[in-house]
């Protein structure tokens, strides 16, 4: 047998009988390659069948609005334009529909309509259950808005096909049965969108509308790269047949449009995935190291019989090895499974269908690597030290162990007075080594600072998304009629509520705007009193909309975000134009101020109502109200914002449909809950290494004082004695991490609160410090603490008085 | 008139080991009566620690009968065990065994701390006392590794003393000592002797064992000689 064989039946025999040691390092490995592990799986697995779920309904290439839509022959004709592969158009508009009976309300709904739908060639929807096509007086409802169409239709998901609803046709009512479900790819959820989807057939829209142009047309181009120009051109074509032609969006056809989104929060958790594995590099940091500290006899003594640096360094190296492999192993399957999972989830939030679960090559590679890989790092530093220890050094060491307590930590704490022996022996003993005690702070630290900035990020978001719904949106209730009203009438009905504060008329548009430079930009327009309590505007440049803009020959004053005017060029007072389209005149206009709008779409402008109808040459119109209640809930809205559209209704006031800001809070709040899920389900892993380290290092600890254990016995202890001297220690661990949370948290959630911000709104979020999650750390971390300490103390007190004083 | 303090009867220990059971002790009997300061001497591994753990309580007998100050041993559990060792045997050790992050002072009042011998309030007291008495009051401040391995042995045996057990036992208490610094010690004990403690001790030294009234001769796991 040759001394590498020797070396590895030794380093076999040493883990198999530091069972406990070797459980605890695999599983620290374990979780930190779980970390990332998992990550990866999630990735890959979701953008590989999220592209493949896409590239099979054959995604757009371009994508154009035409409002007014187009006729089939135009529509043909796209077909022969240069670059054009397929043309397909549809019908999206949206209505309203109620449950089919006295009692339902109407709530908003998008209709999507296609000529022959068994024929699709761009965008496909696919069938899912029950009838496809839709047929006559049926619609087909989009599967992820099933629920909620089933809800408002009072009867069971399960019901729900079958079931009827009444939907607005142009102030006629339609009973539409409701015959199966569809799936659409190519848009987000009706969670994420507000309002449900569903198809009908040509002969319905017909119906329902009144015509069956398409309003939203697809190309297919021969060259991506081309796409501009073929959109150009199609555009082009488009105007010179007669059609206003609104917004025109490119589309990478291998980027899901929830692409950006998804990237970003698995960059936020690869990020804390990495941090979490190199945490647990920490614990095999720790436990090399002692059991170098361990087994420095053992190494003098290979090292007196002839063996050389390079073969300790490999004996040990072996040990490192197989923490790493088998920490890896135990981790893979779990990683594999818990990823799928993960993937699945956000899948159904995106409303897309995974394949099959499978392996991820690509997770296994960076599984094995890291999980190979980073026990090495964190244990070179101990090896490296104990490969070189001489002979002399390694056969003097005697003793108690355990690191000598003479360090000048142990020194200050000798001056603290008055704590009972056995707390003052806890409190020392804890700092006796302090590098590692050093490592194992921070493991537990991050861990809590990670929990408390994931709390804080929570509570930001939460603070931002009400600082702009109170700030910028400062309604109860979006009130749309279903014709143009005068606000001068109906102002003062709504008002008449006891319970309804204020309201103000709004009108909301598209419109092309030209800049001062020539080019033309889609823009929405936003149209309110000057004196709006409802909005208030960010100005980073400028002044806010004025009375009398408008009259008497004075400029109509127009206000805009300033990102997009960064991006185009728009100076404060340059002069441009507005067309809105419909016959309405080009109307010029003098840009007076820069807003940072952080809801609204970055080309939104605003204008006073007044000088919208000044220029327009109009007075007293609106199709919107905006109301504010006295009460804010969701119950006190819904109550009183059925009454308001009574009184408007006994005044022959129609109202087409409302928009609560409650609904709106939660769409917004539904898609961030998804981050913060994932945020704490990784804090909680790191929380996991944390306790795992404190246990490994109170493990180390019991190891290398067993003698003092020993003498401890020897001196009267009993096992409770024991016990509270090893829990204590642990229990000082976690105070002391507790204040270092305290001190890392507050940067780390100031760090993190920027970092989501940045990436989900473009803007650093509200910061808001998750004051009550310092409290919810303190006890978990002692928690995790009692925990850690009890299989050591236990131990500890178990521990054969004659064994642990024997030197050998 | 003198009682015994110890009594080993028949006392016989087997270890289970890869080979079978390994049989350290063969039936010892062993008497001390208070105030007796014996010495315990034999080669290595002649089983004089093994019999030396039956008196502390450290270890148990497979067959046998253990009585300490009044106490059988046999019966007792591990926590029992822990209580009745820390007061009534003083137990000094080789390598001093100061627990290394407390201080002199502290490391001779944990005893009382954990038995709960004294009122706390006179725990301080009297380690200071004990201290002086071993001529280590001027150090009862400094953690272990501040001081020499003569003030710590020194240091151990005012910890032993701190319940004012009736038993000490050290176990080779000078191996680790220079030669002066080992008379001290000795000195140390016979003058515990004289006060009325009965103190065993396990030793190499044959010079210190020569100056002992009694040595008890310990080979293969039997007494050869030193019984009265």
């Amino acid at each position: 047998m040759n001394a590498l064989q020797t070396i590895r039946l030794k380093t076999l025999r040493d883990l198999w009988r530091n069972r406990s040691r070797t459980l605890m390092v695999v599983l620290s490995v374990a979780v930190g390659v779980l970390g990332v592990g998992m990550i990866v799986v999630t990735w890959d697995i979701l953008t590989t069948d999220l592209g493949r779920r896409y590239a099979a309904i054959n995604p757009a290439h371009v994508e154009i609005s035409v409002p007014a839509g187009v006729s089939e022959d135009d529509l043909r004709g796209l077909e022969t334009a240069p670059g054009v592969v397929q043309v397909q158009g549809r019908a999206v508009f949206s209505t309203r529909y109620r449950a089919d009976g006295p009692e339902g309300t109407w709530q908003t709904i998008d209709l999507i309509a296609f000529p022959d739908p068994t024929a699709q060639v761009i965008n496909i929807l696919a069938p899912d259950e029950g009838a496809w096509p839709p047929g006559r007086e049926e619609m087909v409802v989009e599967r992820a808005s099933l629920s909620e169409m089933a809800a408002a239709a009072g009867v069971s998901v399960n019901g729900a096909c079958g079931a009827s609803v009444v939907v607005d046709a142009g102030g006629r009512e339609r009973s539409l049965t409701i015959a199966g479900t569809v799936h659409q790819q190519d848009a987000v959820t009706a969670a994420v969108r507000g309002s449900p989807v569903a198809v009908v057939s040509l002969d319905t829209l017909v119906k329902l509308r009144g015509h069956d142009r398409m309003n939203t047309i697809y190309l297919i181009v021969d060259d991506l790269e081309q796409r501009a120009e073929v959109a150009a051109a199609a555009r082009e074509r488009l105007e010179r047949a007669g059609y206003d032609v609104g917004q025109v969006t490119l589309r990478d056809p291998a980027v899901h449009p929830a692409q950006d989104v998804l990237d970003v929060l698995l960059l936020v958790m690869g990020i804390l995935g990495v941090l979490a594995l190199a945490l647990s590099g920490f614990l095999v940091t720790n436990t090399i190291s002692a059991l170098i500290t361990q087994q420095i006899d053992q190494i003098g003594v290979m090292k007196a019989i002839g063996a050389d640096t390079g073969l300790v360094l490999r004996a040990y190296s072996l040990t490192v090895l197989a923490y790493g492999v088998l920490g890896t192993l135990v981790a893979m399957p779990l990683a594999g499974r818990t990823g799928y999972g993960l993937a699945r989830y956000l899948a159904g939030q995106l409303n897309i269908d995974l394949y099959p679960d499978r392996a991820s090559p690509l997770a296994v590679a960076v599984m094995l690597g890291v999980g190979i890989a980073v026990p090495f790092i964190a244990a070179a530093g101990p090896l490296w030290r104990g490969a070189h220890i001489t002979v002399r050094e390694a056969i003097a060491d005697y003793g108690l162990g355990g690191g000598s307590g003479d360090n000048r930590l142990v020194q200050g704490l000798d001056r603290v007075q008055g704590l009972p022996r056995v707390w003052a022996l806890a409190v020392r003993n804890a700092v006796r080594v302090p590098s590692r005690l050093a490592l194992t702070l921070l493991t537990l630290a991050l861990g809590g600072a990670t929990f408390i900035a994931v709390l804080s990020t929570d509570s930001s978001f939460g603070r931002t998304i009400d600082n702009l719904l109170e700030g910028q949106y400062g309604m109860d209730v979006l009130l749309a009629f279903r014709t143009e009203q005068r606000p001068s009438q109906v102002l003062p009905i709504v008002t008449s509520h006891g319970e309804v504060v204020r309201a103000e008329a709004w009108y909301f548009d598209t419109a092309v705007m030209r800049l001062a430079s020539g080019q033309e930009v889609q823009v929405t327009m936003f149209a309110g009193p000057h004196d709006t309590q409802f909005y208030q505007p960010t100005l980073s440049a400028g002044r806010w909309l004025q009375p009398g803009e408008g009259q008497a020959r004075q400029p109509a004053a127009v206000v805009v975000n300033r990102k997009w005017a960064d991006e185009e060029g728009v100076q404060l007072d340059d002069p441009v134009t507005l067309d809105l389209g419909d016959g309405a005149p080009v109307s010029e206009w003098v840009v007076v101020g820069f807003n940072q709008d952080l809801v609204r779409q970055q080309t939104g402008v605003f204008v006073s109502l007044e000088s919208l109808d000044h220029v327009l040459k109009r007075t007293d119109r609106t199709v919107t109200l905006e109301v504010r209640y006295a009460e804010h809930d969701l119950a006190s809205q819904r109550r009183i914002t059925a009454e308001v559209i009574d009184l408007l209704e006994q005044n022959g006031v129609e109202v087409f449909s409302t928009l609560m800001m409650s609904d709106i809070r939660g769409q917004v709040v539904s898609l961030y809950r998804i981050l913060i899920i994932f945020l704490m389900v990784m804090s909680v892993l790191m929380a996991l290494i944390g306790g795992l380290g404190l246990m490994g290092m109170m493990s180390i600890n019991v190891l290398e004082r067993s003698k003092e254990i020993g003498v401890m016995r020897a001196i009267g202890a009993d096992s409770r004695a024991i016990v509270q001297i090893f829990w204590g220690e642990s229990m000082v661990i976690a105070a002391i991490s507790f204040i270092l949370t305290l001190a890392l948290s507050l940067p780390l959630s100031r760090a993190m609160t920027r970092a989501v911000g940045m990436a989900f709104i473009d803007t650093p979020l509200s910061f808001t410090y998750a004051a009550p999650g310092i409290a919810c750390w303190l006890v978990l971390v002692l928690l995790i603490g009692s925990l850690a300490s009890i299989a050591p103390a236990l131990n500890a007190a178990n521990l054969s008085v004659r064994e642990s004083l024997s030197y050998e | 008139m003198t009682h015994p303090l110890i009594q080993l009867d028949q006392v016989i220990k087997e270890y289970e080991t890869g080979a079978g059971p390994l049989r350290v002790l063969h039936g010892v009997s062993l008497t001390v009566q208070e105030g007796e300061f014996v010495a315990v001497v034999g080669p290595s591994g002649s089983g004089k620690s093994t019999m030396i753990n039956m008196v502390t309580g450290i270890d148990r007998p497979t067959e046998g009968v253990v009585t300490v100050a009044g106490a059988c041993l046999n019966g007792l559990s591990e926590n029992q065990m822990a209580r009745w060792r820390g007061r009534n045997v003083g137990v000094i050790f080789q390598f001093f065994q100061l627990l290394p992050t407390l201080n002199v002072l502290e490391n001779v009042i944990l005893p009382m701390d954990f038995c709960n011998t004294y009122p706390p309030r006179e725990r301080k007291e009297r380690a200071l006392h004990l201290l002086a008495q071993v001529e280590m009051a001027d150090q009862a401040h400094k953690l272990p590794g501040a001081i020499s391995g003569g003030q710590k042995q020194r240091a151990a045996i005012a910890r032993a003393l701190a319940n004012d057990p009736p038993l000490l036992v050290a176990d080779e208490p000078t191996g680790n000592l220079d030669s002066k610094t080992a008379d001290r010690v000795f000195d140390l004990f016979a003058e515990l002797v004289g006060r009325g403690k009965t103190l065993v001790m396990v030793t190499h030294d044959r010079e210190i064992a020569q100056r002992l009234p009694r040595v008890v001769q310990v080979q293969d796991g039997c007494i050869l000689a030193g019984q009265p």
